[in-house]
Protein backbone atom coordinates (compact mmCIF):
# COMPACT_ATOMS: atom_id res chain seq x y z
CA UNK A 1 0.00 0.00 0.00
CA UNK A 2 1.04 3.57 -0.52
CA UNK A 3 1.01 4.33 3.22
CA UNK A 4 3.85 1.87 3.72
CA UNK A 5 6.09 3.42 1.09
CA UNK A 6 5.71 6.92 2.51
CA UNK A 7 6.36 5.84 6.09
CA UNK A 8 9.66 4.22 5.07
CA UNK A 9 11.02 7.50 3.79
CA UNK A 10 9.88 9.55 6.80
CA UNK A 11 12.62 11.61 8.41
CA UNK A 12 13.70 10.83 11.96
CA UNK A 13 12.11 14.01 13.31
CA UNK A 14 8.53 13.99 14.48
CA UNK A 15 6.18 14.51 11.54
CA UNK A 16 3.69 17.37 11.28
CA UNK A 17 0.66 17.42 13.55
CA UNK A 18 -2.42 16.31 11.66
CA UNK A 19 -5.86 15.21 12.72
CA UNK A 20 -6.05 11.41 12.42
CA UNK A 21 -8.09 10.55 9.32
CA UNK A 22 -11.26 8.48 9.57
CA UNK A 23 -9.41 5.70 7.73
CA UNK A 24 -6.66 5.76 10.36
CA UNK A 25 -9.19 5.60 13.19
CA UNK A 26 -11.00 2.72 11.47
CA UNK A 27 -7.72 0.86 10.94
CA UNK A 28 -6.88 1.26 14.64
CA UNK A 29 -10.33 0.09 15.74
CA UNK A 30 -10.15 -2.90 13.38
CA UNK A 31 -6.80 -3.85 14.86
CA UNK A 32 -8.16 -3.45 18.39
CA UNK A 33 -10.84 -6.03 17.57
CA UNK A 34 -8.32 -8.68 16.58
CA UNK A 35 -5.25 -8.00 18.75
CA UNK A 36 -6.61 -9.50 21.98
CA UNK A 37 -7.17 -13.17 22.71
CA UNK A 38 -10.86 -12.52 23.40
CA UNK A 39 -11.35 -10.98 19.95
CA UNK A 40 -9.37 -13.71 18.21
CA UNK A 41 -11.28 -16.42 20.07
CA UNK A 42 -14.64 -14.96 19.05
CA UNK A 43 -13.66 -14.92 15.36
CA UNK A 44 -12.14 -18.40 15.57
CA UNK A 45 -15.25 -19.83 17.24
CA UNK A 46 -17.51 -18.25 14.61
CA UNK A 47 -15.53 -19.69 11.71
CA UNK A 48 -14.97 -23.08 13.36
CA UNK A 49 -18.69 -23.51 14.09
CA UNK A 50 -19.43 -22.83 10.43
CA UNK A 51 -16.77 -25.35 9.45
CA UNK A 52 -18.35 -27.88 11.82
CA UNK A 53 -21.82 -27.37 10.34
CA UNK A 54 -20.54 -27.63 6.79
CA UNK A 55 -18.36 -30.61 7.73
CA UNK A 56 -21.40 -32.39 9.18
CA UNK A 57 -23.39 -31.69 6.01
CA UNK A 58 -20.48 -32.87 3.84
CA UNK A 59 -20.62 -36.28 5.43
CA UNK A 60 -24.37 -36.71 5.85
CA UNK A 61 -26.23 -34.80 3.15
CA UNK A 62 -27.91 -37.22 0.78
CA UNK A 63 -29.95 -34.78 -1.27
CA UNK A 64 -30.72 -31.09 -1.33
CA UNK A 65 -27.25 -30.20 -2.53
CA UNK A 66 -28.15 -26.56 -3.05
CA UNK A 67 -25.86 -23.72 -2.11
CA UNK A 68 -28.79 -21.73 -0.77
CA UNK A 69 -29.64 -24.37 1.86
CA UNK A 70 -26.02 -25.07 2.75
CA UNK A 71 -25.21 -21.43 3.21
CA UNK A 72 -28.27 -20.91 5.40
CA UNK A 73 -27.14 -23.74 7.70
CA UNK A 74 -23.51 -22.61 7.68
CA UNK A 75 -24.62 -19.08 8.57
CA UNK A 76 -26.43 -19.96 11.82
CA UNK A 77 -23.29 -19.48 13.94
CA UNK A 78 -22.47 -16.29 12.06
CA UNK A 79 -25.89 -14.77 12.61
CA UNK A 80 -25.69 -15.74 16.29
CA UNK A 81 -22.15 -14.50 16.92
CA UNK A 82 -21.80 -11.47 14.64
CA UNK A 83 -24.02 -9.39 16.93
CA UNK A 84 -21.46 -10.04 19.64
CA UNK A 85 -18.80 -8.46 17.39
CA UNK A 86 -21.05 -5.43 17.01
CA UNK A 87 -21.74 -5.28 20.75
CA UNK A 88 -18.05 -5.62 21.62
CA UNK A 89 -17.15 -2.88 19.15
CA UNK A 90 -19.50 -0.35 20.73
CA UNK A 91 -19.53 -1.41 24.40
CA UNK A 92 -16.27 -3.07 25.35
CA UNK A 93 -14.28 0.14 25.88
CA UNK A 94 -16.84 1.37 28.39
CA UNK A 95 -16.70 -1.99 30.13
CA UNK A 96 -12.90 -2.15 30.16
CA UNK A 97 -12.61 1.53 31.12
CA UNK A 98 -10.26 2.00 28.15
CA UNK A 99 -12.76 4.58 26.86
CA UNK A 100 -10.84 7.03 29.04
CA UNK A 101 -7.63 6.43 27.08
CA UNK A 102 -9.35 6.28 23.68
CA UNK A 103 -11.36 9.48 24.09
CA UNK A 104 -8.38 11.32 25.58
CA UNK A 105 -6.38 10.50 22.46
CA UNK A 106 -9.31 11.34 20.14
CA UNK A 107 -11.80 13.68 21.88
CA UNK A 108 -14.17 13.71 18.87
CA UNK A 109 -16.21 10.82 20.17
CA UNK A 110 -18.60 10.50 17.23
CA UNK A 111 -15.66 10.00 14.86
CA UNK A 112 -14.29 7.26 17.11
CA UNK A 113 -17.69 5.57 17.43
CA UNK A 114 -18.16 5.84 13.66
CA UNK A 115 -14.77 4.23 13.14
CA UNK A 116 -15.68 1.44 15.57
CA UNK A 117 -18.92 0.78 13.72
CA UNK A 118 -17.20 0.80 10.32
CA UNK A 119 -14.52 -1.57 11.61
CA UNK A 120 -17.17 -3.95 12.96
CA UNK A 121 -19.01 -3.97 9.62
CA UNK A 122 -15.78 -4.61 7.69
CA UNK A 123 -14.81 -7.44 10.03
CA UNK A 124 -18.33 -8.91 9.92
CA UNK A 125 -18.39 -8.92 6.12
CA UNK A 126 -14.93 -10.55 6.01
CA UNK A 127 -16.21 -13.32 8.30
CA UNK A 128 -19.29 -13.70 6.09
CA UNK A 129 -17.13 -14.09 2.98
CA UNK A 130 -15.03 -16.74 4.74
CA UNK A 131 -18.19 -18.64 5.66
CA UNK A 132 -19.51 -18.29 2.07
CA UNK A 133 -16.30 -19.94 0.86
CA UNK A 134 -16.45 -22.68 3.51
CA UNK A 135 -20.03 -23.54 2.51
CA UNK A 136 -19.10 -23.58 -1.19
CA UNK A 137 -16.09 -25.84 -0.63
CA UNK A 138 -18.17 -28.25 1.49
CA UNK A 139 -20.88 -28.37 -1.15
CA UNK A 140 -18.41 -29.08 -3.97
CA UNK A 141 -16.74 -31.83 -1.93
CA UNK A 142 -20.07 -33.52 -1.14
CA UNK A 143 -21.12 -33.27 -4.78
CA UNK A 144 -17.90 -34.99 -5.84
CA UNK A 145 -18.25 -37.69 -3.17
CA UNK A 146 -21.83 -38.51 -4.17
CA UNK A 147 -21.05 -37.82 -7.79
CA UNK A 148 -24.22 -35.73 -7.80
CA UNK A 149 -25.10 -32.38 -9.28
CA UNK A 150 -25.10 -29.36 -7.03
CA UNK A 151 -27.34 -26.37 -7.58
CA UNK A 152 -25.91 -22.92 -7.05
CA UNK A 153 -29.14 -21.00 -7.63
CA UNK A 154 -29.03 -17.28 -8.24
CA UNK A 155 -25.59 -16.65 -6.71
CA UNK A 156 -26.10 -12.93 -6.53
CA UNK A 157 -29.20 -13.10 -4.37
CA UNK A 158 -27.89 -16.04 -2.30
CA UNK A 159 -24.62 -14.28 -1.42
CA UNK A 160 -26.35 -10.92 -1.13
CA UNK A 161 -28.92 -12.38 1.25
CA UNK A 162 -26.20 -13.93 3.38
CA UNK A 163 -24.40 -10.57 3.54
CA UNK A 164 -27.62 -8.70 4.38
CA UNK A 165 -28.65 -11.01 7.23
CA UNK A 166 -25.11 -10.94 8.65
CA UNK A 167 -24.95 -7.16 8.39
CA UNK A 168 -28.39 -6.68 9.99
CA UNK A 169 -27.49 -8.89 12.95
CA UNK A 170 -24.21 -7.05 13.40
CA UNK A 171 -25.74 -3.60 13.10
CA UNK A 172 -28.46 -4.41 15.60
CA UNK A 173 -25.80 -5.75 17.98
CA UNK A 174 -23.87 -2.51 17.56
CA UNK A 175 -27.01 -0.48 18.26
CA UNK A 176 -27.80 -2.38 21.46
CA UNK A 177 -24.12 -2.19 22.49
CA UNK A 178 -24.08 1.57 21.91
CA UNK A 179 -27.18 1.99 24.04
CA UNK A 180 -26.31 -0.35 26.92
CA UNK A 181 -22.51 0.34 27.04
CA UNK A 182 -21.92 -2.81 29.06
CA UNK A 183 -20.83 -5.89 27.13
CA UNK A 184 -22.44 -8.70 29.14
CA UNK A 185 -25.70 -6.84 29.74
CA UNK A 186 -25.86 -5.85 26.07
CA UNK A 187 -25.44 -9.46 24.91
CA UNK A 188 -28.28 -10.58 27.17
CA UNK A 189 -30.42 -7.62 26.07
CA UNK A 190 -29.78 -8.41 22.40
CA UNK A 191 -31.05 -11.96 22.67
CA UNK A 192 -33.79 -11.42 25.24
CA UNK A 193 -35.34 -7.98 24.74
CA UNK A 194 -36.76 -8.41 21.19
CA UNK A 195 -38.40 -11.71 22.17
CA UNK A 196 -39.83 -10.34 25.40
CA UNK A 197 -41.32 -7.36 23.56
CA UNK A 198 -42.63 -9.62 20.80
CA UNK A 199 -44.27 -11.95 23.35
CA UNK A 200 -45.76 -9.05 25.26
CA UNK A 201 -47.23 -7.50 22.13
CA UNK A 202 -48.40 -10.85 20.74
CA UNK A 203 -50.22 -11.76 23.96
CA UNK A 204 -51.97 -8.41 24.32
CA UNK A 205 -52.67 -7.35 20.74
CA UNK A 206 -51.67 -10.22 18.49
CA UNK A 207 -52.44 -8.43 15.24
CA UNK A 208 -49.73 -5.85 16.04
CA UNK A 209 -46.99 -8.46 16.58
CA UNK A 210 -45.47 -8.19 13.04
CA UNK A 211 -44.82 -4.53 13.76
CA UNK A 212 -42.22 -5.35 16.42
CA UNK A 213 -40.93 -8.69 15.09
CA UNK A 214 -37.32 -7.96 14.14
CA UNK A 215 -36.52 -11.55 13.14
CA UNK A 216 -39.35 -11.57 10.62
CA UNK A 217 -38.17 -8.20 9.26
CA UNK A 218 -34.58 -9.45 8.94
CA UNK A 219 -35.85 -12.54 7.15
CA UNK A 220 -37.81 -10.49 4.61
CA UNK A 221 -34.85 -8.22 3.99
CA UNK A 222 -32.38 -11.07 3.50
CA UNK A 223 -34.77 -12.57 0.89
CA UNK A 224 -35.14 -9.12 -0.68
CA UNK A 225 -38.86 -9.51 -0.07
CA UNK A 226 -39.95 -5.95 0.68
CA UNK A 227 -43.24 -5.17 -0.99
CA UNK A 228 -46.52 -5.55 0.87
CA UNK A 229 -45.14 -5.13 4.39
CA UNK A 230 -43.00 -2.01 4.30
CA UNK A 231 -44.50 -0.79 7.58
CA UNK A 232 -43.80 -4.07 9.39
CA UNK A 233 -40.27 -3.84 7.98
CA UNK A 234 -39.47 -0.29 8.93
CA UNK A 235 -40.98 -0.27 12.44
CA UNK A 236 -38.82 -3.06 13.91
CA UNK A 237 -35.74 -1.51 12.27
CA UNK A 238 -36.56 1.82 13.89
CA UNK A 239 -37.34 0.20 17.22
CA UNK A 240 -34.35 -2.15 17.45
CA UNK A 241 -31.67 -0.33 15.43
CA UNK A 242 -32.29 3.37 14.77
CA UNK A 243 -33.63 4.37 18.19
CA UNK A 244 -31.10 2.47 20.36
CA UNK A 245 -28.25 3.66 18.12
CA UNK A 246 -29.41 7.26 18.20
CA UNK A 247 -29.95 7.36 21.96
CA UNK A 248 -26.70 5.44 22.57
CA UNK A 249 -24.59 7.79 20.45
CA UNK A 250 -26.24 10.82 22.04
CA UNK A 251 -25.41 9.48 25.51
CA UNK A 252 -21.88 8.46 24.49
CA UNK A 253 -21.03 11.94 23.27
CA UNK A 254 -22.35 13.63 26.39
CA UNK A 255 -21.49 11.24 29.14
CA UNK A 256 -18.80 11.76 31.69
CA UNK A 257 -15.84 9.44 31.00
CA UNK A 258 -14.15 8.16 34.13
CA UNK B 1 0.70 26.64 29.06
CA UNK B 2 -2.38 25.37 30.90
CA UNK B 3 -5.15 27.73 31.94
CA UNK B 4 -8.13 26.73 34.05
CA UNK B 5 -10.70 29.50 34.43
CA UNK B 6 -13.55 29.44 36.95
CA UNK B 7 -14.12 25.77 36.33
CA UNK B 8 -17.21 24.39 38.07
CA UNK B 9 -18.64 20.90 37.87
CA UNK B 10 -21.87 19.84 39.49
CA UNK B 11 -23.14 16.26 39.38
CA UNK B 12 -26.76 17.16 39.83
CA UNK B 13 -27.86 16.91 43.49
CA UNK B 14 -26.47 20.44 44.01
CA UNK B 15 -23.15 19.21 45.33
CA UNK B 16 -20.24 20.87 43.55
CA UNK B 17 -17.45 18.43 42.76
CA UNK B 18 -15.35 21.33 41.47
CA UNK B 19 -16.21 24.84 42.62
CA UNK B 20 -14.86 27.85 40.70
CA UNK B 21 -11.34 26.51 40.26
CA UNK B 22 -8.80 28.78 38.52
CA UNK B 23 -5.06 28.38 38.05
CA UNK B 24 -2.43 28.50 35.35
CA UNK B 25 0.67 26.44 34.68
CA UNK B 26 3.53 28.18 32.87
CA UNK B 27 6.07 26.58 30.50
CA UNK B 28 9.26 25.47 32.21
CA UNK B 29 7.54 24.73 35.51
CA UNK B 30 6.16 21.75 37.37
CA UNK B 31 2.87 22.46 39.14
CA UNK B 32 1.74 20.15 41.90
CA UNK B 33 -2.03 19.71 42.17
CA UNK B 34 -2.50 18.66 45.73
CA UNK B 35 -5.47 17.61 47.78
CA UNK B 36 -6.94 14.72 49.72
CA UNK B 37 -8.73 11.92 47.88
CA UNK B 38 -12.10 13.09 46.63
CA UNK B 39 -11.15 16.78 46.67
CA UNK B 40 -11.90 17.26 42.96
CA UNK B 41 -8.43 16.77 41.45
CA UNK B 42 -9.39 14.07 39.01
CA UNK B 43 -12.61 15.81 38.00
CA UNK B 44 -10.63 18.99 37.25
CA UNK B 45 -8.11 17.06 35.15
CA UNK B 46 -10.84 15.17 33.28
CA UNK B 47 -12.58 18.47 32.53
CA UNK B 48 -9.25 19.85 31.29
CA UNK B 49 -8.96 17.08 28.67
CA UNK B 50 -12.63 17.12 27.68
CA UNK B 51 -13.69 13.83 29.28
CA UNK B 52 -16.04 15.56 31.72
CA UNK B 53 -18.15 18.44 30.42
CA UNK B 54 -17.84 21.30 32.94
CA UNK B 55 -21.00 22.92 34.28
CA UNK B 56 -19.38 26.32 33.76
CA UNK B 57 -15.95 27.84 33.23
CA UNK B 58 -13.34 26.59 30.81
CA UNK B 59 -9.91 25.07 30.50
CA UNK B 60 -7.42 25.62 27.70
CA UNK B 61 -4.01 24.40 26.64
CA UNK B 62 -1.96 27.00 24.79
CA UNK B 63 -5.16 29.02 24.53
CA UNK B 64 -7.15 26.26 22.83
CA UNK B 65 -9.73 23.92 24.32
CA UNK B 66 -8.22 20.42 24.48
CA UNK B 67 -10.99 18.92 22.32
CA UNK B 68 -10.30 21.53 19.62
CA UNK B 69 -6.65 20.53 19.23
CA UNK B 70 -6.26 18.69 15.90
CA UNK B 71 -4.31 15.82 17.45
CA UNK B 72 -4.23 16.53 21.18
CA UNK B 73 -1.71 13.84 22.07
CA UNK B 74 0.93 15.69 20.06
CA UNK B 75 0.60 18.74 22.29
CA UNK B 76 -0.53 17.36 25.64
CA UNK B 77 0.65 14.07 27.09
CA UNK B 78 -2.05 12.77 29.42
CA UNK B 79 -2.15 9.96 31.93
CA UNK B 80 -5.26 9.96 34.08
CA UNK B 81 -5.59 6.30 35.01
CA UNK B 82 -2.92 3.68 34.56
CA UNK B 83 -5.60 0.99 34.80
CA UNK B 84 -7.37 2.29 31.68
CA UNK B 85 -5.42 0.00 29.34
CA UNK B 86 -6.82 -3.21 27.90
CA UNK B 87 -5.47 -6.11 29.99
CA UNK B 88 -5.38 -8.44 26.98
CA UNK B 89 -3.12 -6.24 24.88
CA UNK B 90 0.67 -6.26 25.08
CA UNK B 91 2.50 -3.14 26.22
CA UNK B 92 4.03 -2.80 22.79
CA UNK B 93 0.71 -3.14 20.97
CA UNK B 94 -0.85 -0.54 23.29
CA UNK B 95 1.76 2.04 22.33
CA UNK B 96 1.76 1.07 18.64
CA UNK B 97 -1.98 1.72 18.42
CA UNK B 98 -1.50 5.12 20.05
CA UNK B 99 1.43 5.87 17.70
CA UNK B 100 -0.83 5.25 14.69
CA UNK B 101 -3.38 7.79 15.92
CA UNK B 102 -0.68 10.28 16.85
CA UNK B 103 0.92 9.92 13.44
CA UNK B 104 4.39 9.18 14.79
CA UNK B 105 6.74 6.43 13.62
CA UNK B 106 5.93 2.98 15.07
CA UNK B 107 9.57 2.84 16.14
CA UNK B 108 8.88 5.62 18.61
CA UNK B 109 6.65 3.22 20.56
CA UNK B 110 9.66 0.96 21.11
CA UNK B 111 11.84 3.92 22.04
CA UNK B 112 9.30 4.99 24.67
CA UNK B 113 9.06 1.47 26.10
CA UNK B 114 12.81 1.52 26.56
CA UNK B 115 12.74 5.02 28.03
CA UNK B 116 10.22 4.07 30.72
CA UNK B 117 12.14 0.90 31.55
CA UNK B 118 9.74 -1.66 30.10
CA UNK B 119 12.16 -3.22 27.63
CA UNK B 120 11.91 -6.98 28.09
CA UNK B 121 8.26 -6.69 29.18
CA UNK B 122 6.92 -5.19 25.94
CA UNK B 123 5.60 -8.53 24.65
CA UNK B 124 3.80 -9.35 27.87
CA UNK B 125 0.12 -8.53 28.20
CA UNK B 126 -0.84 -5.59 30.39
CA UNK B 127 -2.78 -8.04 32.61
CA UNK B 128 0.59 -9.35 33.83
CA UNK B 129 1.95 -5.89 34.63
CA UNK B 130 2.26 -4.61 38.17
CA UNK B 131 0.63 -1.27 38.98
CA UNK B 132 4.06 0.34 38.79
CA UNK B 133 4.63 -1.10 35.31
CA UNK B 134 1.23 0.17 34.19
CA UNK B 135 2.16 3.62 35.46
CA UNK B 136 5.35 3.42 33.41
CA UNK B 137 3.39 2.32 30.35
CA UNK B 138 0.96 5.20 30.88
CA UNK B 139 3.83 7.68 31.15
CA UNK B 140 5.34 6.19 27.99
CA UNK B 141 2.01 6.66 26.22
CA UNK B 142 1.82 10.25 27.46
CA UNK B 143 5.29 11.03 26.06
CA UNK B 144 4.71 9.18 22.78
CA UNK B 145 3.49 12.20 20.83
CA UNK B 146 6.47 14.33 21.91
CA UNK B 147 4.15 16.82 23.70
CA UNK B 148 5.07 20.17 25.25
CA UNK B 149 2.57 19.77 28.10
CA UNK B 150 2.19 16.85 30.51
CA UNK B 151 -0.89 16.16 32.65
CA UNK B 152 -0.48 13.25 35.06
CA UNK B 153 -2.96 12.12 37.70
CA UNK B 154 -1.28 10.46 40.69
CA UNK B 155 1.60 9.07 38.60
CA UNK B 156 3.54 7.96 41.68
CA UNK B 157 0.83 5.47 42.71
CA UNK B 158 2.28 1.99 42.75
CA UNK B 159 5.81 3.08 41.87
CA UNK B 160 8.59 1.80 44.08
CA UNK B 161 11.00 4.35 45.65
CA UNK B 162 13.40 3.95 42.73
CA UNK B 163 10.49 4.51 40.32
CA UNK B 164 9.36 7.63 42.18
CA UNK B 165 12.89 9.02 41.95
CA UNK B 166 13.00 8.21 38.25
CA UNK B 167 9.71 10.00 37.71
CA UNK B 168 10.85 13.08 39.61
CA UNK B 169 13.90 13.28 37.36
CA UNK B 170 11.72 12.83 34.29
CA UNK B 171 9.36 15.65 35.29
CA UNK B 172 12.25 17.98 36.15
CA UNK B 173 13.97 17.24 32.81
CA UNK B 174 10.72 17.78 30.94
CA UNK B 175 10.22 21.19 32.58
CA UNK B 176 13.88 22.15 32.10
CA UNK B 177 13.37 21.60 28.39
CA UNK B 178 10.60 24.23 28.43
CA UNK B 179 7.73 21.84 29.01
CA UNK B 180 4.70 22.49 31.20
CA UNK B 181 3.88 19.87 33.82
CA UNK B 182 0.72 19.49 35.90
CA UNK B 183 0.95 16.57 38.30
CA UNK B 184 -1.60 15.64 40.95
CA UNK B 185 -1.04 13.88 44.22
CA UNK B 186 -2.72 13.39 47.57
CA UNK B 187 0.67 13.18 49.26
CA UNK B 188 2.70 16.34 49.77
CA UNK B 189 5.88 14.31 50.35
CA UNK B 190 5.59 12.85 46.87
CA UNK B 191 5.67 16.17 45.05
CA UNK B 192 7.34 18.73 47.29
CA UNK B 193 10.82 17.85 46.06
CA UNK B 194 9.80 18.17 42.41
CA UNK B 195 7.33 21.00 42.00
CA UNK B 196 7.86 24.73 41.56
CA UNK B 197 4.28 25.68 42.26
CA UNK B 198 1.47 24.18 44.28
CA UNK B 199 -2.27 24.37 43.81
CA UNK B 200 -4.00 22.96 46.89
CA UNK B 201 -7.61 21.88 46.45
CA UNK B 202 -10.10 20.70 49.02
CA UNK B 203 -13.82 20.04 48.69
CA UNK B 204 -13.68 21.28 45.11
CA UNK B 205 -12.18 24.67 46.00
CA UNK B 206 -8.65 25.98 45.62
CA UNK B 207 -7.58 26.68 49.21
CA UNK B 208 -4.02 27.82 48.46
CA UNK B 209 -1.74 28.32 45.49
CA UNK B 210 1.63 29.83 44.83
CA UNK B 211 5.30 29.00 44.53
CA UNK B 212 6.75 26.56 47.02
CA UNK B 213 8.83 29.38 48.54
CA UNK B 214 5.75 31.59 49.00
CA UNK B 215 3.73 28.87 50.61
CA UNK B 216 6.56 27.90 52.94
CA UNK B 217 7.05 31.54 53.96
CA UNK B 218 3.35 31.93 54.74
CA UNK B 219 3.14 28.74 56.64
CA UNK B 220 5.96 29.23 59.17
CA UNK B 221 4.96 27.27 62.23
CA UNK B 222 4.07 29.19 65.36
CA UNK B 223 5.90 26.88 67.74
CA UNK B 224 9.50 25.84 68.39
CA UNK B 225 10.97 22.63 69.73
CA UNK B 226 13.93 23.17 72.03
CA UNK B 227 16.00 20.64 74.00
CA UNK B 228 18.61 21.55 76.58
CA UNK B 229 21.27 19.75 78.59
CA UNK B 230 19.34 20.79 81.71
CA UNK B 231 15.64 20.66 80.84
CA UNK B 232 14.49 22.12 84.17
CA UNK B 233 16.97 25.00 84.03
CA UNK B 234 16.04 25.72 80.41
CA UNK B 235 12.33 25.68 81.28
CA UNK B 236 12.90 28.16 84.11
CA UNK B 237 15.01 30.40 81.87
CA UNK B 238 12.31 30.48 79.20
CA UNK B 239 9.62 31.22 81.79
CA UNK B 240 11.75 34.07 83.13
CA UNK B 241 11.96 35.46 79.58
CA UNK B 242 8.15 35.35 79.34
CA UNK B 243 8.09 32.25 77.10
CA UNK B 244 6.08 29.51 78.85
CA UNK B 245 7.05 26.05 77.60
CA UNK B 246 5.33 22.67 77.56
CA UNK B 247 7.40 19.68 78.51
CA UNK B 248 7.17 16.94 75.85
CA UNK B 249 7.37 13.19 76.48
CA UNK B 250 10.85 13.00 74.99
CA UNK B 251 12.20 15.67 77.34
CA UNK B 252 12.14 18.49 74.79
CA UNK B 253 10.16 21.68 75.32
CA UNK B 254 7.51 23.11 72.99
CA UNK B 255 7.43 26.89 73.04
CA UNK B 256 4.97 29.22 71.35
CA UNK B 257 7.57 31.65 70.09
CA UNK B 258 9.96 32.14 67.18
CA UNK B 259 13.30 30.41 67.00
CA UNK B 260 15.33 33.56 67.60
CA UNK B 261 13.59 34.56 70.90
CA UNK B 262 14.06 31.07 72.29
CA UNK B 263 17.73 31.06 71.27
CA UNK B 264 18.35 34.45 72.91
CA UNK B 265 16.56 33.44 76.13
CA UNK B 266 18.75 30.33 76.33
CA UNK B 267 21.91 32.36 75.64
CA UNK B 268 21.04 34.91 78.35
CA UNK B 269 20.62 32.12 80.91
CA UNK B 270 23.79 30.36 79.65
CA UNK B 271 21.79 27.18 78.94
CA UNK B 272 23.43 24.61 76.64
CA UNK B 273 21.11 23.72 73.72
CA UNK B 274 21.10 20.29 72.10
CA UNK B 275 18.34 21.03 69.62
CA UNK B 276 16.42 24.07 68.41
CA UNK B 277 14.03 23.92 65.46
CA UNK B 278 10.58 24.93 64.22
CA UNK B 279 7.95 22.46 65.38
CA UNK B 280 6.87 20.16 62.60
CA UNK B 281 7.11 20.80 58.89
CA UNK B 282 5.57 24.13 57.99
CA UNK B 283 4.32 23.12 54.58
CA UNK B 284 3.00 19.80 55.74
CA UNK B 285 1.21 21.51 58.62
CA UNK B 286 -0.30 23.93 56.16
CA UNK B 287 -1.46 21.11 53.93
CA UNK B 288 -3.07 19.28 56.80
CA UNK B 289 -4.59 22.46 58.21
CA UNK B 290 -6.06 23.38 54.81
CA UNK B 291 -7.47 19.96 54.29
CA UNK B 292 -7.73 18.65 57.83
CA UNK B 293 -11.50 18.50 58.35
CA UNK B 294 -11.36 15.61 55.95
CA UNK B 295 -9.18 13.52 58.21
CA UNK B 296 -10.97 14.65 61.34
CA UNK B 297 -14.45 13.91 60.09
CA UNK B 298 -13.92 11.19 57.53
CA UNK B 299 -16.97 9.34 58.76
CA UNK B 300 -19.22 12.39 58.69
CA UNK B 301 -21.73 13.09 55.99
CA UNK B 302 -19.95 15.23 53.35
CA UNK B 303 -22.80 17.73 53.06
CA UNK B 304 -22.61 18.25 56.80
CA UNK B 305 -18.87 18.84 56.47
CA UNK B 306 -19.42 21.46 53.81
CA UNK B 307 -21.76 23.35 56.06
CA UNK B 308 -19.27 23.20 58.89
CA UNK B 309 -16.41 24.50 56.77
CA UNK B 310 -18.51 27.18 55.08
Amino acid sequence: MTAVTTSVSLPATTPAIRRPSFATLTRVELRKMVDTRAGQALLAVTVLLSVAVVGYLSFTARDGLSYDAWLRDASYPVVALLPVIGILAMASEWTQRTALTTFTLTPRRLRVLGAKFTAAVVLGLLVTVVVDVIAAVGLVVRGLVLNADVTWGNLGSVLGGSAVSAALALVMGAAIGALVMQTAVAIVAYFVAPNVVLLAVASTMSDKAPWVDVNEAFGWLSRFDVSGHVGQLVTPLLLWIAVPFGVGLWRSVRRNVS
Amino acid sequence: MISVENLTKSYGSGRLSVDDVSFTCAPGTVTGFLGPNGAGKSTTLRALVGLTPPTSGRATVNGVRYADLPNPGRVVGVMLDAAAQHPGRTGRETLRLAATILGVRPGRADAMLEMVGLQGAEKRRVREYSLGMRQRLGIGAALLGDPSVLVLDEPANGLDPEGIRWMRGLLRDFASGGGTVLVSSHLLREVEATVDRLVVIDHGRVVAQGTMADLVAHSAPDAVVVRGLDPAGLGAALLAAGLPADRQDDGSLLVRADVESVGRAALDARQVLLELRPAGDGLEDLFFRLTSHDAAGASLDPTHLQEVSA
